[in-house]
């Protein structure tokens, strides 16, 4: 995949003082990014390869929409890009705390409490947030508020809920942010990420995997090689001869035509952008040999 | 943020007093820039600070890596909500912290 990160780029041109902000917290969303593996060694990347493939994935959505993003827009999805998954990082006394405010019981055990951080880590990243915004510099409240709602928006949350994402979420006076859009951004992008860039076979010992269902999330991910991203459509690159792991591929293709009919339907009637990619295909062909 | 100096040889004490955040951490970073040069003893004392942010943590770490190559940096008297901080985003693993 070709990287161009015109929206932090375009961030520091318009807003030095904003795209500063930004680039402060890059270090502590890598770190804290790191800590998933603590409670996932054998999930899907979720650290910053992973912020760097959403970045990517959002410039190629937004193409040329990018002059009608104000800074403040910007600002807020490179916030949004970098904080997502930070609920899968929180510290062991911030998830007690968390989860007394999302009311769910206390887990059994360390397994458990792994699979409810996965299952609820949109939530806990916008509880992160709510606690540390000051910490991580936001210029004012509303500015977390509108990180933290693109935040949970990546997952289970109704972008089309006009109280939860107004369409002109008033950051400043007189300043706003497409709120709809820049949630629909990360979600469809968070979604787009499955190929096997994003989880490099060298990178996991799939074999040893303990769990029969990571091994067959993992070849799963390992067969799609590519997602493309034409200006109307999304094309899904992928090979298997194992039966079993092409069934998982179509499940996961229809999954993501569905996620990006939603987002495209949020950007088509709460904002003034679109989303031009209208369906998802599935090629599943056989990579061509390449000479070494 | 006031930032008291004082050095003796190779061995530099930066005590900070306010709030090291997004306004003021651009101040630490120049007197570090200006002072570090020559420098195998850096000491942070942090008794006076009250805050610590995100463009805090950026300078520290850029000592930090400086550091690393011409000598050591501590940071000494780190109140309980900093240490919070430290603990929180994983800086503690990075920085030699003191009390």
């Amino acid at each position: 995949m070709e990287q161009d990160y015109g929206i932090e780029r375009r961030l520091a041109r318009c807003a030095p003082e904003l795209h500063s902000r930004y680039r402060d917290c890059v270090v502590i969303s890598q770190k804290m990014l790191s800590r998933y593996v603590n409670y996932f060694p054998d999930f899907t990347d979720h650290t910053v390869l992973h912020t760097l493939d959403i970045l990517e994935l959002c410039n190629q959505l937004i193409g040329s929409q990018i002059e009608k993003l104000t800074a403040e827009d910007l600002y807020v999805l490179l916030m949004g890009a970098l904080f997502h998954d930070v609920g899968m990082g929180v510290s062991v006394s911030d998830f007690e705390q968390f989860r007394e405010v999302l009311g769910f019981p206390e887990p059994a055990d360390d397994n458990a409490r792994a699979w409810a951080v996965r299952d609820h880590h949109q939530e806990l990243s916008g509880l992160y947030l709510e606690k540390y915004w000051r910490m991580l510099d936001l210029p004012n409240e509303a500015y977390a508020k509108a990180v933290i709602q693109v935040c949970r928006g990546h997952r289970k949350t109704d972008l089309l809920d006009e109280k939860n994402y107004p369409p002109q979420f008033e950051v400043e006076p007189g300043k706003t942010v497409s709120l709809p859009y820049l949630a629909a951004l990360i979600c469809l992008a968070d979604e787009l990420d499955i190929s096997a860039e994003r989880n490099v076979s060298f990178l996991y010992d799939v074999e040893k995997m303990p769990s029969a269902r990571d091994r067959r999330e993992f070849r799963k991910h390992m067969a799609i090689r590519r997602v493309e991203l034409t200006p109307d459509r999304v094309v899904v690159h992928a090979w298997t001869d194992d039966p079993e792991i092409r069934g998982g591929i179509q499940d996961l293709t229809a999954k993501l035509r569905d996620k990006l009919l939603m987002c495209r339907r949020v950007a088509a009637e709460r904002s003034s952008f679109v989303i031009t990619q209208a369906d998802v295909v599935l090629r599943m062909e056989k990579a061509k040999e390449t000479e070494p | 943020m006031t930032i008291t100096k004082n050095q003796n040889g190779s061995h530099l004490d930066l005590a900070l007093e306010g709030r090291l955040d997004t306004t003021t951490a651009p101040q630490l970073e120049a007197e570090l820039k200006q002072s570090v040069d020559g420098v195998t003893e850096l000491a942070l004392d942090f008794a006076g600070l009250e805050y610590l942010s995100s463009a805090g943590l950026r300078v520290l770490l850029s000592a930090q890596k400086v550091m690393n190559k011409q000598g050591s940096m501590v940071i000494k008297n780190v109140n309980e909500t900093i240490m919070e901080i430290f603990e929180v985003t994983g800086f503690a693993d990075i920085l030699t912290i003191e009390g």
